[in-house]
């Protein structure tokens, strides 16, 4: 081994303090101990490829203590059930501080050993049911981590598919529609009408599903007020409007899109969206007179004439008396 | 004015009232009778402030149990308006008449109180605070008074000799006034404030002071269970209470609480070698038992904890953290453990339990002790003595992901990312410890307080936030605005003149289209409406990479031609200068355009009032950066346990900030502005039922589908009648209730009420129905309105 004193890599960054010493370059590692045993080029001692292992912590300090940490572990692995009190259960905790702190730092490094050894010799019994308590525990984690993960999964999956369900129902919906609109010879007004019942009840349907199931979290206190209720059912108007809507503007054709025309002067608007502004106009009769932008203003249809029109809009009639008689 | 609502006498300090204040104090009302929760969403300047405090100061003083009032808000200038507020009611009911004594202070950082020579010269706010402790501590103080030369602050010892009560009469302090007081008294204002906390009906802090669970048990211990607590401003209180119990470690964290760890092993070889008693005396106490030791906890605590749960606190520390050294090792192996985690190549996720799992695998670190690490390390910091805490934020940090990482495990995530942008190529590390839900920060305050009122001009949907926040509210309102005159008009611009539509989707948001639509906005815009112009863009990315194009398509030279243009940048002191020399611009009469970002400094807490800002655009929706990691795991966090859909969160979450956006140009009855909404998606109904009612309400149909041409003209005829002189009298009992008006309303009420208590008698079901309606109304305040 004289050979290598001359050419010591600069990588080969040894500890010769340790019993095991540590190195940063595999390449040093594999060419001297290629052949079994051999000494360490720096403080002589017999070592073995086997005692070195791949570096984890920059700090070497950290290194060497965490693997006495792993040597003491295996001995030391009382539990607070072993322990009548709390107060003694810390005291051990301390004593095996005490000696790995000891062992770490080379302080009186043979009774220490000694002192682990008569430990670990008069709790055998206990140090070997502990062991497996832990490789049960651990195995219980993983086991438990798995389950979380796929649980986690199946719940991703599963919202997804909820998603796509939803999307391929609209879809069908949309094709069935017009399907009908141009093959029966019922009047369109009757056909789009049944329709917003069905997906009234739909979209109802669909609420109280998510309400059964998230029970816990939601709320129902008693003393919500009147208009908190009204708030949610123009959410619930809202989110039906919106079905239809989203298929008008998911995908933009500017052609088809929803504009006002502007040549017919008294604010004409397109398709569906005249039954919305009856609901808008009705409810806040607005910038009419103040701002002066008459011109473009669609009047509202009066409460009274509230007509299945208004009503395919997703606008419940008994809401519209309702806010009128105020 | 005064008034009685259900036999509370109420003062109110104007001679006249604004519907939906008196709504407001009905509902509010209703939410301290039942000591339940409520949720208020109320329009943007009309007077939020001083009718939640004239109601509750009322309630306060008219029964006995004199429930404390605790109002948080955001930032310091809304800190000082609300105590002028409230001066001016006290003023008010004093005028009246009444003989009552009321203690009110507000409370904020050091760094605006210290009245120390040199101390109060330091600009950042932890050195300040690092300053401060370190000529406050109890051992300074000790050794000073041992004889020994250190540096003391004769503010603060003062203060120590004297008692506070005896020094303040009751009455209202603003931070102006506490400082006052100090510099005449020779006492230190902050201290005296905290002092006096304890004794005040009514205090007015930051956020922070209740939510932070790391000041929070400092600040906020000793108040009663009865107070009631008022967060106002409180749209991004989610966000508040999440980034209170999230943290970033990066590189250079660990490297200097590696240098603290080897600076505080030194102190305690050195003390050792003293033969100090100290390092004795903390050991035999933490063997006694943890709460001995917090006995002594007091007013130079260097840091607090960030979650000790109460029962863990009683506890005592685990025996292999009680020696200083092995404490000291104990904390560099943890620091080395996240030094070799942050050496990831990719992107990791994993659960609290699961990183546990691993640190003990590879380091031997149990759950316990890594619990108590935060509150250990204040022991030993105060032990060793050590004066820069400020040095040791590093290690304070660690140790802070140490205990909130083994404390938690629901509702948490550690990130790993080795890029911390997504177009960074240099590798920097990061560990995020995220908070993903909110309702942890926030739970001890809804479980301690009987009544906790959370409000803000923009709230909606309402019930998304009894959602996330995880608790139940009695009162759930939101008011629409009665107008007079119709004084703000919003629109929505879905296409250009050219009929191209608009849209920041990610799709077409460079599309030149597009962005030369947006300018079209701004030039048209420029050209109508006077004086200033406000102008929000999604983000600060977009809105360089749209200002970049309309430098080339020549726009901006076409905007210069009207208005001089501002832009608000990361940097905050930019910010300022440039928002200053907007101001300036529309003093000068010539009105200026300020681009800014969404969910930037602009866009919260800096108002727009009358000329500073006569037009708002918001270019596109303002939707959160949906590609980060922390956002996609509390989405799905979101999704699993409270049930609210990733959609919904994400428009909810744009448009409360498009909503806060939009809200700058109003501020009061007599101020004017437009809103337009650039943007093809807000036509969508989804969209638009997440804005306030208050706005929603003055949407029309003709206004919602617009192109820039129509949007000119219309903005046009909206601004020649807004420029009309406004009369006061012409709004009376209409938007602006007199005492009269008040008193006419309640007896309209009265009567109805009684007309449906006969008619019980009559038909006896429709009267019972009817009448329950009308008792419900009457409580809630709804039926004193009718706006709609």
């Amino acid at each position: 081994m004289s050979l290598l004193d001359d050419d010591v890599c600069p990588y080969f960054d040894t500890y010769n303090t340790c019993g095991a010493c540590l190195s940063r370059c595999e390449n040093c590692i594999e060419r001297l101990f290629a052949h079994g045993p051999a000494p360490c080029p720096t403080c002589r001692q017999t070592l073995r490829k086997a005692t070195f292992s791949e570096q984890t912590f920059e700090d070497l300090s950290v290194e060497k203590e965490v693997r006495i940490r792993k040597q003491m572990s295996s001995k030391f692995n009382k539990r607070r059930e072993d322990f009548k009190t709390l107060k003694d259960y810390n005291d051990y905790l301390e004593t095996v501080e005490d000696l790995t702190f000891k062992l770490v730092n080379e302080i009186d490094v043979e009774t220490t050993k000694a002192a682990i050894d008569k430990f670990a010799a008069e709790n055998r019994d206990l140090i070997r049911i502990n062991a497996d308590r832990l490789l049960n525990e651990s195995r219980m984690a993983t086991q438990k981590q798995e389950m979380l993960r796929l649980e986690r999964q199946r719940r991703a999956e599963a919202y997804l598919k909820e998603l796509e369900e939803e999307q391929a129902a609209k879809n069908e919906d949309r094709k069935n529609l017009i399907q009908e609109l141009a093959t029966s010879d019922k009047s369109a007004k009757t056909i789009l009408a049944a329709r917003q019942a069905i997906s009234l009840k739909k979209t109802s349907m669909r609420k109280t599903e998510v309400k059964a199931s998230s029970s816990g979290s939601s709320n129902t206190p008693s003393l919500l007020s009147d208009s908190y209720w009204r708030m949610q059912r123009d959410e619930e108007m809202d989110r039906h409007r919106d079905e239809e809507e989203d298929e008008t503007s998911d995908t933009f054709d500017p052609v088809q899109s929803q504009y006002m025309d502007v040549d017919l002067g008294v604010g004409y608007v397109n398709s569906v969206n005249n039954n919305k502004a009856h609901a808008g106009g009705l409810v806040y009769p607005l910038l009419s007179s103040s701002i002066g932008v008459k011109d473009l203003y669609v009047e509202p249809i009066g409460v009274g004439s509230l007509s299945r029109t208004s009503k395919a809009g997703g606008y419940r009639l008994g809401f519209g008396y309702e806010r009128a008689i105020e | 004015m005064l008034f009685e609502i259900d036999g509370l006498p109420v003062y109110f300090p104007y001679d006249r009232i604004y519907p939906e204040q008196y709504a407001y104090m009905c509902s509010l009302k209703q939410t301290l009778d039942a000591q339940g929760h409520g949720v208020l969403e109320m329009p943007s300047g009309t007077g939020k402030t001083v009718s939640l405090l004239s109601l509750i100061v009322s309630y306060q003083q008219f029964y006995p149990e004199k429930r404390k009032l605790i109002y948080c808000s955001r930032t310091v200038p809304e800190i000082e308006k609300a105590l002028a507020e409230l001066k001016r009611l006290i003023e008010y009911r004093k005028s009246c008449g009444l003989q009552e004594s009321i203690l009110g202070l507000g409370l904020t950082s050091r760094r605006n109180l210290c009245l120390h020579p040199s101390v109060s010269k330091e600009k950042k706010g932890k050195v300040v605070d690092a300053r401060c402790r370190n000529l406050t501590a109890s051992w300074v103080r000790e050794a000073a008074q041992a004889g020994q030369d250190v540096e003391t602050c004769s503010f603060y010892e003062d203060l120590e000799n004297s008692d506070v009560r005896e020094v303040i009469t009751d009455a209202i302090y603003t931070l102006e006034d506490i400082k006052e007081i100090g510099k005449t008294k020779n006492m230190c204002p902050y201290y005296m404030a905290r002092r006096l906390l304890s004794y005040a009906n009514v205090v007015i802090y930051s956020y922070h002071y209740m939510l932070d669970p790391k000041i929070a048990d400092l600040i906020s211990k000793e108040m009663s269970k009865e107070s009631i607590v008022v967060f106002d401003e409180a749209h991004n209180i989610d966000n508040v209470c999440i980034e209170s119990l999230s943290l970033d470690i990066m590189r250079p964290t660990l490297e200097a609480s590696s240098k603290s760890i080897a600076h505080l092993s030194e102190k305690i070889e050195t003390m050792k070698q003293q033969g100090s008693e100290k390092l004795k005396n903390e050991y035999e106490k933490l063997v006694q038992g943890l709460q001995e030791t917090l006995q002594s906890r007091d007013d130079d605590l260097v840091m607090a904890n960030p979650a000790l749960p109460e029962d863990l606190l009683r506890e005592a520390v685990p025996g292999n953290i009680r020696k200083a050294e092995h404490f000291v090792a104990f904390l560099k192996r943890f620091n080395e453990y996240l030094k070799t985690r942050l050496r990831v190549l990719n992107v990791t996720a994993e659960t609290p339990s699961s990183f546990l799992r691993h640190l003990k695998e590879i380091t031997y670190i149990e759950k316990k002790p890594l619990q108590f690490c935060a509150e250990r390390l204040s022991i030993l910091i105060r032990t060793l003595e050590l004066n820069n805490v400020d040095e040791l934020q590093s290690l304070i940090k660690v140790a802070a992901l140490a205990t909130l990482v083994a404390t938690y495990d629901a509702g948490f995530m550690l990130i790993l990312e080795p890029y911390e942008s997504e177009n960074a190529t240099v590798a920097n590390p990061i560990l995020r410890f995220a908070c993903l839900d909110a309702s942890i920060a926030i739970k001890p305050v809804f479980d301690r307080f009987s009544s906790v009122i959370i409000t803000s001009g923009t709230l909606s949907p309402l019930d998304m936030y009894p959602k996330i926040l995880d608790f139940t509210a009695t009162v759930l309102e939101s008011y629409p605005m009665t107008l007079t005159r119709n004084c703000f008009l919003p629109m929505v611009i879905t296409r250009g003149s050219d009929q191209v539509a608009i849209s920041s989707k990610f799709e077409v948001r460079n599309d030149p289209a597009v962005v030369r639509n947006f300018g079209n906005i701004l030039i048209e815009f420029g050209k109508i409406v006077p004086d200033g112009i406000v102008a929000f863009f999604p983000s600060y990315l977009y809105m360089e990479s749209i200002i970049a194009m309309w430098h080339e398509m020549g726009i901006l030279t076409e905007a210069w031609k009207t208005k001089l243009i501002f832009i608000e940048t990361p940097d905050a002191a930019e910010t300022s200068i440039a928002l200053d020399n907007y101001r300036r611009a529309c003093e000068n009469g010539r009105g200026a355009i300020l681009l800014a970002v969404a969910r930037g400094k602009v866009s919260e807490g800096i108002d727009f009032d009358h000329h500073y800002g006569r037009a708002v655009v918001m270019f596109g929706i303002p939707y959160q950066y949906t590609e980060s990691r922390i956002l996609k795991a509390r989405l799905e966090f979101l999704r699993d346990v409270h049930r609210v859909r990733e959609n919904d969160f994400l428009t909810f979450d744009a448009l409360r900030h498009a909503a806060q956006c939009l809200g700058r140009v109003l501020r009061g009855k007599t101020d004017y502005g437009l809103m337009v909404f650039a943007d093809r998606r807000y036509a969508r109904q989804d969209k638009r039922s997440k804005l306030p009612k208050w706005i929603n309400q003055y949407i029309t149909d003709t206004s919602v589908n617009l192109s820039t041409d129509m949007g000119v003209a219309i903005a046009k005829k909206f601004l020649r009648s807004m420029a009309q002189p406004l009369e006061t009298q012409a709004q009376l009992g209409v938007s602006l209730w007199t005492l009269e008006d008040v008193l006419a309303r309640q007896r309209a009420q009265k009567e109805k009420l009684e007309r449906a208590a006969q008619g019980i008698g009559h038909h006896h079901q429709y009267g019972a129905v009817e009448a329950q309606r009308l008792i419900h109304e009457r409580a809630t305040g709804a039926a004193y309105m009718d706006v709609s």
